[in-house]
């Protein structure tokens, strides 16, 4: 998502206060795009954690 | 049967000569975690050392006795050990240890020392040692209303727990009140406390680092109430039996041995792998455990084995010039601007753990085990594999909660600004961010749901406070255990320790499968000015009353750590 400068038409808006804008967005809900690298980053996180569970190894051995 | 003398170790008193005395296997091998307790005990100002024989009478170590005997079956073997209590105050007779304060004992330790063949081995089976700190300065003008205030103490029965400055930065998140004591003869016994941290070392016949660095781990957290774990509950929970398992000889713990001990004293733990999971730095996962509460083993690859650690805390330097520059001097080509943000970590220099082979509270510089090169080419001294004591099942991974915080706010942000609403100047430069040449920081924690309602009760920079209303707004759709993701600007970070966004996700959701799904997941997000809240897809809107940056999370309990 990129920003939007105001141009000065806007300037001259009366602007809400922040919960009432909030509110406004509440009604129509929240959603974003993603980038595809942010794509593969959660395809490789998800199963970061269950993939763990697996691996196997011993510990144990005093220094030298 | 203990005898127990007084012996001075204060400055001109060599502790290499103490060690020498109550460690015969000093002579073959230092044993540089005794050494680094004796360090530590002079930087605290010990003045008095009170040291008792103990024998297999002692209910804490008749056990350990009893394993040692039967790992070395056959063998002879010879055990001496000696429970020594460390005091700041020149002390010369032993009644008088009675009536010293409690803020006066630095540590108790208990050594064992076996000799199997003619070999000895040393090794401290049990050490409580107070948060390190120095002496507190009593300032002359001070006097008067000091020795007031500890009269008036004195009358009203309050006992000062901790009598020194806590080192400054130096931010342990796991530590309790221990009891220990001293039996002054055979009818009178001291008891006291001690505010610290348990620490204890393999003895690589009965023990490796596993056995040790899992104690350090149970035996440090608040919430473990029951008695002392020592090396043997854990080698019972697992079934060991000695004369056929010989620890020490190419024998060690293994993973799964760790996860059956956790299991069987009731606690819940998250694991990660770091070898092929290395988009994930292992400073930043640990340190969003770490920074609720919760402790960490951490496992490394040492020449020829692997070794791990017990994570307690750590150190904060807010005058890092690398978060900041490392951005902009090689701004990453795949970097999206909009999403440019570091984790609070960055800023975090050491790790405060225990390594049984090398002592108590030691720094360990979160660089040294960073690799640049390829971990299956080049695994030595890099982290391994870290398993993270939580209080309950936690199955949504940090990541996921911060990513979704700082994705989320600032697609809200932006929305607003859109619209033509009136963002205040904070959240302004929370989105501007990346083009005011100002990174956004993110601060994500483990947090119980009682523990945030009490950081309610501060007020923002301008003096604002949540009413009662907000706070119980704020509170009453929050489950007991969740991901605070706290977003601000740099300069509150490190200058003033503040936030602006309160970011709340769940912590018992599976792996996403569809990323789109972050959008449904979170629970709210408490805005300067306002809150919303994502009640079953439901979006609800509340004004609040804290306007400007409040005040980071901390649990408010314990001393109050120096900070810069």
């Amino acid at each position: 998502m990129k920003e939007r400068k105001l141009t000065k038409d806007d300037q001259g808006v009366n602007k809400v206060s922040f919960a009432e804008g909030l509110r406004r967005i509440a009604s129509g809900g929240i959603s974003g795009k993603f980038t595809e690298q942010e794509k593969v980053l959660f395809e490789r996180a998800k199963c970061a954690e269950e993939e763990s569970k697996k691996r196997s190894f011993v510990l144990g051995r005093q220094l030298d | 049967m203990s005898s127990t003398i007084l012996r001075s170790v204060g400055k001109g008193r060599s502790f290499f000569s103490f060690v020498e005395d109550y460690c015969p296997s000093e002579k073959d091998s230092a044993n540089r975690s005794i050494h680094r307790l004796c360090s530590l005990m002079r930087k605290m100002d010990a003045e008095t050392a009170a040291i008792e024989s103990i024998d297999d009478t002692f209910p804490e170590v008749k056990e350990e006795f009893a394993a040692l005997r039967d790992r070395h079956e056959g063998s002879s073997i010879d055990i001496k050990a000696f429970r020594i209590s460390f005091i700041t105050e020149k002390i010369k007779t032993l009644h008088k240890v009675v009536k010293i304060p409690d803020s006066k004992f630095l540590a108790s330790v208990i050594i064992i020392n076996f000799n199997v063949d003619g070999c000895w081995s040393s090794y401290l089976f049990r050490a409580i040692v107070a948060l390190p700190g120095t002496k507190r300065k009593e300032n002359i003008n001070w006097y008067w209303s000091s020795f007031l205030f500890r009269t008036i103490a004195a009358l009203l029965g309050v006992k000062r727990k901790v009598d020194r400055d806590l080192l400054l930065n130096n931010y342990i998140h796991v530590y309790k009140t221990f009891q220990c004591e001293i039996r002054i003869s055979e009818t009178c016994v001291r008891t006291f406390n001690i505010v610290g941290t348990y620490f204890c070392q393999q003895n690589n016949a009965t023990s490796v680092c596993g056995h040790a660095s899992l104690c350090m781990t149970i035996n440090n957290m608040v919430t473990y109430k029951g008695e002392i774990i020592t090396p043997e509950h854990i080698n019972r929970s697992i079934g060991t039996n000695h004369k056929k398992t010989k620890f020490g000889s190419g024998v060690g713990l293994s993973i799964e041995n760790i996860r059956t001990a956790l299991d069987s004293f009731g606690l819940k733990y998250t694991q990660i792998d770091f070898i092929p999971n290395q988009q994930f730095e292992y400073d930043s996962v640990i340190h969003k455990y770490i920074e609720g509460g919760y402790p960490t083993l951490l496992i490394f690859n040492t020449k020829n084995a692997l070794h791990v650690v017990t994570v307690l805390g750590h150190t904060l330097n807010t005058d890092l010039w690398r978060p900041e520059a490392e951005y902009a001097y090689i701004k990453p080509q795949h970097s999206d601007d909009y999403m440019v943000y570091r984790p609070a970590s960055e800023w975090v220099d050491n790790f405060i753990i225990h390594d049984d082979n090398f002592g108590m509270y030691q720094c360990m510089q979160v660089d040294s085990l960073k690799r640049e090169t390829n971990a299956k080419t080049d695994p030595t001294f890099r982290a391994y594999y870290a398993v993270m004591i939580t209080p309950d099942d936690v199955k949504t991974f940090a990541y996921e909660a911060e990513y979704a915080s700082v994705k989320i706010t600032k697609d809200l942000l932006l929305m607003q600004k859109n619209s033509f609403v009136a963002i205040n100047d904070w959240l302004e430069r929370i989105l501007l961010s990346d083009s005011l040449k100002m990174i956004s920081v993110a601060r994500t924690m483990l947090v119980r749901r009682e523990d945030y309602s009490r950081s309610l009760g501060e007020t923002d920079f301008d003096g604002n406070t949540f009413t009662d209303i907000e706070k119980e707004e704020i509170i009453n759709d929050l489950p007991d255990l969740f991901w605070l993701s706290e977003i601000t600007l740099p300069d509150l970070y490190t200058a003033n320790k503040t936030k602006l966004i309160d970011f709340f996700y769940p912590t018992n959701l599976p792996p996403l499968t569809d990323i789109n799904d972050i959008y449904k997941r979170w629970i709210q997000i408490r805005f300067p000015e306002a809150l919303i809240k994502n009640k079953e897809n439901q979006l609800t809107v509340f004004e609040m009353s804290v306007l400007s940056h409040y005040p980071l999370f901390r649990k408010m309990n314990g001393p109050i750590v120096p900070e810069w």
